[in-house]
């Protein structure tokens, strides 16, 4: 229990000691800040599958890149691209509900990553691609992710009214000129943007917690759609803070404790909810779009 | 709670044993009693977390428990951390945010090399960058390449390669890859997608002897007084004790019987020494964290009946459930587990490893 008895030295201290702790939670706080506003829209467009499918579906190009030498971001880029032409083409052709096909597709680029990081000269392994390497952050690495995140941010700003409008009421959005097809295209394409920006350092099943769990709680404790998202990036950072702290002095996988604690903010907000008494029904949600 | 492994060993007879806190700026940072005989004691002590260390001597850190046992050794019994624990696989060891702490905080970092610890290669890296001079101990001897006989052309090639390139060069060995088995008859029946250099390199003593000058002057440049060359000399001399004991302990093995079947290609430079033939694996890689495939198993099944090999050596630190189900099908085939990858618990050493090691193959095999 030190971190109650003795919260200086469990919270501050760390952070105080050593420069890769402070670099490790800037990058995180970077990530968060990338995917959890984007995994508002995502999150309240019931795309959270499709997120998924994102963020595994990069892994076979990262793989495929990391084998053959060439830079994992590129491989990452064209695989996220591959994952997108695929489900439209899936959504075209498909008579099965998009869920089922999507989560067909995913499970091959999946596979498909696992074949080939096993057939690989050196042998490697998943989990450095899906944790990431929050403990070897460096320079370059917030640098891209700082530029990434200001990006993401300002195209969601500039894009907040299309988006609001074509999530809520498509038929308005088509009427009143805002692109609803663009918009959604617009979408995908930062959460891929936010995905191969992140998965070198938080790996890319952390990118999908952050871009599902954070919103996801927010959406159950506020209302309005820029609420949920400033709550996700609150949420999203305090409960990766703890993560990164019981990595240092539990010495837990980092990745996987920064996820973890996301899920269990989750739980404790849906569990606080059903005490506090639920308000009115969240906007948005069970609102299938795109 | 962090739990960091610290081992403070005393080189035994030869008696000098370092005490931390007793270093003064500028001066000797050891006492040396005299050479002669003493007592020896094997201290261990839970060390407290280095962060707010104030003790001005060398912090040297090691990647595995075996190699913090040699720099230890080779420096006079100094207290050497190890990042992955005893009992843990190298290969599949994964870091958390304690360990870059550790690293960081070190003066001298001492690696395998080749990327045999697979989770830390990002780490290493990035310590080595931020000016944490990291060592790697394969740069001391020549490398053999999967399914070669030790190849001195390659020698080169890693000698001088930084660890953060290794992935990069990981793939440049496919092109490398030489399935020429030359006479030996037996191997030209497998057929191992596999390739890449054997960073096994501990399991041969006399390699372990060529790191020991590396770890010593490394150690002396990051501020050890000169004197410890003294110490490595004398490790040295029990490494090659050690030499001519393994050879004395397994010659009584008949040259039929000299073929070893392990759970991973971990064995190759300890077969290449002392006259044995690894003929297969169970697990077609030089790391644990590849699959198995039928194809091989099925292969190595064949030739395990007709050279009527009775024992498949498995690592204490990586799950035997291929090599066991291997053995549950082949009538008279038994798995012993050796440690390969690690040391035992906090109390081993390497030559008690390599010692206990020896004993299970001349008894398997004998």
């Amino acid at each position: 229990m030190t971190w109650l008895t003795d919260p200086i030295g469990w919270w501050i201290d760390p952070f105080v000691d050593n420069a890769f702790m402070r670099e490790a939670l800037l990058a995180t706080v970077l990530a968060v800040a990338c995917t959890s506003v984007i995994g508002t829209w995502v999150v309240l467009r019931g795309l959270a599958f499709l997120g998924d499918a994102l963020a595994h579906g990069v892994l076979p190009g990262i793989a495929i890149a990391w084998v053959i030498g060439i830079d994992t971001s590129i491989g990452a880029i064209i695989a996220a691209l591959a994952m997108v032409g695929g489900v439209a083409v899936i959504k075209q052709g498909s008579p099965l509900p998009d869920d089922v096909s999507i989560g067909v597709l995913f499970v091959g680029f999946l596979a498909l990553a696992v074949v080939i990081m096993s057939a690989g000269a050196a042998t490697g392994d998943l989990t450095r691609f899906l944790f990431g390497s929050i403990n070897a952050v460096d320079g370059t690495d917030l640098a891209r992710l700082g530029i990434v995140t200001a990006v993401v941010l300002t195209a969601v700003a500039i894009g907040h009214r299309a988006l609001l409008v074509s999530t809520f009421d498509p038929l308005q959005a088509r009427l009143g000129g805002l692109h609803p097809r663009a918009t959604h295209l617009l979408l995908l394409a930062l959460v891929a943007l936010a995905i191969v920006a992140s998965f070198e350092t938080v790996g890319s099943l952390l990118v999908f917690a952050f871009l599902i769990a954070p919103p996801a709680t927010a959406s159950l404790l506020a209302r309005r759609v820029v609420s949920i998202m400033a709550l996700a990036v609150l949420l999203g950072c305090g409960a990766s803070l703890v993560g990164l702290l019981v990595s240092y002095h539990h010495r837990a996988a980092a990745g996987g404790s920064m996820a973890l604690a996301n899920v269990v903010v989750f739980m404790v907000a849906l569990i606080a909810r059903r005490f506090v008494g639920a308000t009115s029904e969240q906007p948005g949600l069970g609102h299938q779009a795109g | 709670m962090r739990v960091i492994l610290r081992r403070m060993i005393a080189v035994p007879t030869q008696c000098v044993r370092v005490r931390k806190g007793l270093a003064l700026a500028g001066a000797s940072a050891l006492l040396f009693a005299g050479c002669s005989s003493g007592t020896d004691s094997i201290a261990e002590r839970e060390a407290p977390p280095t962060e707010s260390s104030s003790e001005p001597d060398v912090n040297i850190v090691a990647t595995t428990t075996i190699w913090a046992d040699i720099a230890s050794r080779s420096l006079c019994g100094l207290e050497v951390a190890s990042v992955i624990p005893a009992g843990a696989d190298p290969h599949t060891f994964e870091t958390s945010l304690a360990d870059r702490a550790t690293l960081e905080q070190a003066d001298l970092v001492v690696a395998n090399g080749l990327a045999l610890e697979e989770g830390l290669v990002d780490l290493l890296a990035t310590v080595a960058d931020g000016g944490t001079p990291v060592i790697e101990m394969t740069e001391a001897v020549a490398i053999r390449d999967m399914g070669d006989d030790r190849d001195d052309e390659h020698d080169e090639d890693h000698a001088d390669e930084h660890h953060d390139e290794d992935e990069d060069h990981g793939d440049e060995h496919a092109d490398h890859e030489d399935h020429d088995h030359d006479d030996k008859d037996h191997a030209d029946e497998h057929h191992h997608d596999h390739s890449g250099s054997d960073p096994h390199i501990w399991l041969d003593p006399i390699n372990v002897a060529s790191t020991v000058n590396l770890i010593t002057e490394a150690a002396i440049d990051a501020g050890f007084d000169s004197s410890v060359r003294a110490c490595a000399q004398d490790f040295i001399g029990e490494i090659e004790a050690l030499d001519t004991e393994i050879a004395d302990d397994l010659s009584a093995i008949p040259s039929d019987r000299r073929f070893l079947v392990t759970n991973h290609d971990a064995l190759g430079y300890f077969a290449e020494r002392y006259g044995f033939e690894v003929v297969g694996t169970v697990i077609p890689s030089l790391s644990t964290l590849a699959e198995t495939n039928p194809a091989d198993l099925a292969d190595l099944a064949a030739i395990i009946e007709e050279l009527d090999i009775p024992t498949v050596f498995s690592e204490e630190q990586a799950s035997a459930r291929d090599a066991d189900a291997l053995a549950d099908a082949i009538p008279g085939l038994t798995v012993v587990a050796l440690d390969t990858g690690s040391l035992r618990d906090t109390d081993d050493d390497y030559l008690s490893m390599m010692r206990r090691n020896v004993t299970a193959i001349a008894e398997a095999l004998g």
